[in-house]
């Protein structure tokens, strides 16, 4: 029988393979799920059956006596897991892993019973990263209603210069209605909205032109950043390979899988820069590298002073912002 | 860099509008179509095929002006004027209009025989230059294709079933060409206020689609909105 680390190694390499229903199950053996968080877990008395990726894709919780990876986070070298074992009786544990990883072995393994402790270990590099800059977004008690339906009452935000803000909240909830003020696509009843620097907007369904290939599109929204033609397009290029996209590919949009609109998508609202990105739950349709990826990029565009505003219904991605906006009926909570 | 914003937008418009070739058979067809249908009442036909190629022309600018819009706010947003968006798209349309018009003026002036041939191609090519800033505009106003359809057929339908001489006639946009056509045709109609009326409901139609246009367009969210 190997050790706990072997097993540990194992996982990550199941890691790095994308394969998280494996890592879930070499982690059933090695964690103490019912004794004290925050230290090395190696019991091997707990069993686990790994749950099929798929179903944690779509966020279906673990079935009792399984054990399911919610959401995998790769930071330099450090790597967090969130990881839910639900026993037979209902009963529900929760760990968040933190491995530091040197090569291909790991070095330190910690868990921990909230994931503000994980993220914290996770996040050493982020107490590096510079102090908000200046305010670039700012939402003061606004409203919005649709007819006789209010959407949104006295909602307040405000976005500096390298931060990360997720706009929460229930279908219905006015998530993309609020998004759409600081885009300036909605106007408000009343409030106000500033919005101070170059605008990327990425809405929840794909504006794309279903028979333009994604060259084209690059080559339309260029001229509107400034951008020439060829410097559109090898930009353009640039941030697709980045995302995934299989960069060159001559299909029309109508043609592309849903991932791949998105990501061209994505691509159009970053194109020539940008000091505001405002993302509709951007990551639909996207495969699970793809959408860690995407939280990597949102980590660089933040270090590069970007203020990112992201629409979520994903209480896993709460964790990797640097504050909530959860709009409800009485306004916006935080 | 100035240019590359109005000709890009009309590139992309034209290639765009190039892919639907069904569409694109199926809308020149569909004048011609009159046309052949009234083939053994020559000024009746020249008439009638030369305002139902409205259909083709407008119809081509109301999807186009569908399609486009989802999109358009976007380019907004990304740093695009609508106006630049609407000189693009004018631009193109125009030319697809000039194009379908050439072809059409060859058919009718081999079909027909005009007693005053230029008063013929001028009809023609009026239309299509009209078509272009009511579809547009059309697009601008209409929630979906279906509404914009519906105003198509119902305002081509209407100056189809008229005169140029009855009193509503002249109240419609195409009553100019359609004039000039009868006139073409017919050689006891006079023009009249033809050319000017069709140049002035051509600037008309143009600033409603620019002005429907620039109000959907996006707005800086920098004012209080109080």
């Amino acid at each position: 029988m190997g050790t706990a680390m072997d097993s540990v190694s194992a996982a990550y390499a199941a890691i790095t393979k994308g394969r998280l229903d494996t890592l879930a199950g070499l982690l059933a053996d090695d964690l103490d799920w019912r004794g004290p968080a925050g230290v090395d877990g190696a019991v091997p008395s707990c069993h686990g059956r790994a749950t099929a990726l798929e179903r944690m894709r779509r966020g279906v919780m673990a079935r009792p006596g399984e054990v399911s990876v919610r959401e995998f986070i790769e930071r330099g070298d450090r790597v967090l897991a969130h990881v839910v074992r639900r026993e037979l009786d209902g009963t529900e544990w929760m760990r968040f892993v933190v491995a530091e990883v040197r090569g291909r072995e790991i070095a330190s393994l910690r868990a921990y019973a909230t994931e503000r402790e994980a993220r914290h270990e996770l996040g050493g590099e982020r107490g590096h990263r510079p102090d908000p800059g200046p305010l670039r977004v700012q939402v003061i008690d606004v409203a919005k209603s649709y007819g006789a339906k209010r959407v949104l009452h006295a909602v307040s935000m405000e976005v500096r210069a390298g931060e990360a803000v997720a706009i929460t909240g229930e279908n219905g909830a006015g998530k993309s209605t609020l998004l759409g003020l600081c885009a300036g696509l909605v106007r408000a009843d009343a409030g106000s909205v500033r919005v101070d620097g170059a605008v990327g907007y990425c809405p929840q369904e794909p504006g794309l032109f279903d028979l333009l290939t994604a060259d084209e599109h690059l080559t339309l929204f260029g001229p509107a950043r400034g951008l020439g033609r060829q410097e559109a397009v090898a930009q353009g290029r640039l941030l697709l390979g980045e995302l995934g996209f299989p960069v060159g590919d001559r299909s029309q949009a109508r043609r592309l899988s849903g991932g791949a609109r998105q990501k061209l998508n994505l691509a159009l609202a970053l194109l020539g820069g940008v000091d505001v990105l405002l993302l509709d739950e951007p990551y639909q349709g996207f495969d699970h590298g793809s959408y860690v990826s995407f939280w990597e990029h949102v980590e660089r565009w933040r270090a590069q002073g970007v203020a990112v505003v992201i629409v979520t219904h994903l209480l896993s991605d709460l964790a990797l912002v640097d504050r909530v906006v959860e709009l409800t009926s009485a306004g916006s909570e935080r | 860099m100035r240019g590359a914003r109005i000709l890009v937008p009309a590139e992309m418009t034209g290639r765009e509008l190039s892919r639907r070739r069904v569409t694109l058979a199926l809308l020149t067809l569909l004048p011609l179509a009159f046309y052949a249908a009234l083939a053994g009442h020559a000024q009746r036909a020249a008439q009638t095929g030369g305002i139902a190629m409205a259909f083709s022309v407008a119809g081509a600018s109301i999807f186009t002006a569908l399609t486009a819009r989802p999109v358009d706010r976007r380019l907004v947003l990304a740093g695009y004027r609508p106006h630049e968006l609407v000189l693009a798209r004018l631009a193109l349309l125009e030319l697809f209009g000039l194009v379908v018009a050439a072809v059409f003026s060859v058919v009718m002036l081999l079909g027909t025989s005009p007693s005053d041939p230029l008063a013929l191609v001028g009809g023609v090519v009026g239309v299509a230059v009209i078509s272009v800033p009511f579809g547009l505009a059309v697009g601008a106003l209409a929630p979906h294709d279906l509404e914009g359809v519906l105003i198509l057929i119902g305002v081509v339908g209407i100056q189809l079933t008229l005169q140029s001489t009855q009193t509503l006639s002249t109240l419609l946009p195409f009553w100019g060409p359609q004039r000039l056509m009868q006139h073409a045709v017919d050689g006891t109609v006079p023009i009249g206020a033809a050319v000017p009326v069709g140049v002035a409901y051509t600037l008309a139609l143009l600033a409603l689609g620019a002005l429907l246009m620039t109000r959907s367009a996006p707005r800086r969210a920098v004012a209080a909105a109080r």
